[in-house]
């Protein structure tokens, strides 16, 4: 058999023809690792164009890069940012769990059945458009000022959002699969475990990854209320002492914190989930 | 001559389908019906073929012996037992491709999704042998590992058929199963459709919109009439013997018949 070359170029297939310093920098930056490139590079001027713009401004209004890291290394030392994050984390993840562990069953249960959908629809779609933070004084009332206030609202911030996409999700399944399950033999039972389930679970994966930032969302203002620790109590309290510098530091947790967490969804999602995610977009 | 007796020849498997005075329409009273007092009795281990205008009614008849619908009229029984829901003993390869399977199973949890059902009623052990036999038949023994997303459309399409041939089930519906394939793939899964049915038995009940198909396949072919308020117009009897000759003049002429038949119906359809 003839080898196959490239008509263009004359190269042999496997050979990445020359195409000179221009056209290299483009292939560099046409992959994933080019893109990691172009991100990175994005980031390291937005942080030097923040120190010479903070040169122009009151440092306590607008502190630069290098003020805000001395005040990360401040808070590092004395342990604050860790206790922070930590319980900040445990708030978010205990009022996600709470609100997707109560959201999901209810969503399929609206999802498959009628008379549960009729049910539940009204105070769906009522609850839905109220914000949590209308809820955080009331709340404080009927739970106190201690951890299970600021852990109900967090776990009502992430109910509405799975509770919708679990039961969207659990009402779309393809009426062939649940038929076929039927004609193989699968009673309610296994039709729903085995079939409903299954198929609902790339919504429940995409609701809870809505939920878990609008988590985040609402912990700075259950933190703000009423909270001797975390880093939304970080950010306010640092107002108090003029320490904008902390403030950034808090925010940029926050930022951090989010997206490390999105990662590790999205990680789990691409390992342990991945055979159930085939549907899922990849953004 | 054969051909007309080959299915009923393994008559130990497979059960009589009947349609009598079936009336069914999707919506309310207001809603015209789909078929009026349709009646058709297929016999235990016969390969039943119906072809129709697009909209008569096709699916329509293999959902009400599938008991995924009930008739508003009239009765539909399998083994002379009143149809009143979906069964492992009446099994549906779906014209879709992508629906029916399992997304998250692989090819071989797709196959045994039945038998472990089966396995459950029954109180027998899951024999997962019995998966691999199949995978073989149907030549998917190599991709048994994949998930359906993995594999071409032909391919998942012997998924659903090794799926549902695993369970032995007395009735097969099949509803245009291989339209979405190409030509070539579509010859060799009709051809295998064929032998599995000679040599595993049962009723098969097999919905297409192509002619020659219907005539490859068929020992008997029914022509329905353009809907709504369809019914059957005529049968055909196919007495050719397996595997047929699609140039044979016998082919021909029986293709030529039921084309006619078909032209008529679209142009009265397309009238309406
Ligand atoms: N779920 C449904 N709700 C309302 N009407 C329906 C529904 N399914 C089918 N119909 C109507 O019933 C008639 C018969 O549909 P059916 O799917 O049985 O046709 P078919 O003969 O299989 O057509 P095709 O060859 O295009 O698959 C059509 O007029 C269709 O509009
Ligand atoms: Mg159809």
């Amino acid at each position: 058999m003839a080898e196959l070359t490239d008509s263009a170029t004359g190269a042999a297939p496997g050979t990445t023809p020359d195409p000179g310093g221009a056209g290299r920098l483009r292939a560099g930056l046409s992959g994933k690792r080019g893109a990691m490139l172009i991100s990175a590079l994005a980031v390291a001027i937005t942080i030097v164009a923040w120190q010479i713009g903070s040169w122009n401004y009151n440092p306590q209004l607008l502190p630069g890069p290098a003020k805000v890291a001395r005040g990360t290394g401040e808070l590092s030392n004395s342990g604050l940012l860790w206790d922070s994050i930590a319980v900040s984390l445990e708030r978010v993840f205990k009022g996600w769990l709470l609100g997707s562990g109560i959201a999901i069953p209810l969503g399929l249960l609206a999802g498959v059945s009628r008379f549960a959908r009729a049910a539940l629809d009204p105070f769906i779609h009522f609850f839905r458009f109220v914000p949590a933070l209308a809820l955080t004084s009331l709340f404080i009332l009927w739970f106190g000022i201690g951890e299970t206030s600021k852990v109900n609202l967090v776990a009502y911030a992430a109910l509405f959002v799975v509770l919708i996409t679990t039961a969207t999700g659990a009402s779309s399944v393809h009426p062939d699969k649940v038929n076929s399950a039927q004609t193989l033999g699968a009673g309610r039972r296994d039709v729903f475990l085995r079939v409903a389930l299954p198929a609902t679970f790339p919504s429940i994966f995409v609701g809870m990854r809505l939920a878990l930032a609008n988590a985040f969302l609402v912990i700075v203002a259950a933190e703000a209320i009423a909270a001797q620790e975390g880093i939304g109590f970080l950010i306010w309290n640092s107002r108090t002492f003029f320490r904008t510098d902390f403030m950034f530091v808090g925010i940029f947790c926050f930022g951090v914190l989010g997206f490390v967490c999105d990662r590790l969804w999205k990680l789990l999602g691409n390992t342990l989930l991945r055979r159930y995610l085939t549907g899922v977009g990849s953004y | 001559m054969n051909g007309a007796t080959a299915g009923s020849s393994q008559g130990a498997r497979g059960r009589s389908v009947a349609f009598s005075g079936v009336e069914l329409r999707y919506g309310g009273k207001e809603s015209p019906p789909v078929v009026v007092d349709l009646s058709l009795q297929i016999a235990a281990g016969e390969f039943f073929v119906i072809v129709g205008p697009s909209g008569c009614g096709k699916s329509t008849l293999l959902r009400l012996v599938a008991g995924f619908l009930e008739p508003n009229e009239g009765t539909v029984t399998a083994g002379g037992v009143a149809v009143t829901g979906p069964g492992p003993d009446r099994a549906m390869v779906f014209q879709s491709v992508d629906g029916p399977l399992m997304d998250w199973l692989t090819v071989r949890q797709n196959v045994a999704f039945g038998l472990k059902m089966q396995a459950k009623r029954t109180g027998q052990e899951f024999d997962p042998a019995v998966v691999d036999h199949w995978l073989q038949l149907v030549g998917l023994t190599s991709a048994a590992g994949k998930l359906p997303h993995e594999l071409s459309g032909g391919m998942k399409q012997r998924v659903q058929i090794a799926r549902i041939l695993a369970v032995k089930p007395d009735v097969v519906l099949m509803d245009e199963p291989f339209a979405a394939l190409d030509a070539q793939t579509r010859r060799i899964l009709q051809r295998q459709v064929v032998e599995l049915w000679q040599t595993e038995g049962g009723t098969v009940v097999y919905v297409t919109h192509d002619i020659r198909e219907a005539v490859l396949l068929g020992q008997r072919i029914g022509v329905m009439r353009a809907g709504p308020h369809s019914d059957f117009r005529s049968l055909h009897t196919v007495d050719i013997g397996y595997p047929r000759d699609e140039f044979s003049p016998e082919f021909a002429g029986v293709a030529r018949a039921v084309e006619a038949e078909i032209v008529e119906e679209v142009t009265r359809a397309w009238q309406n």
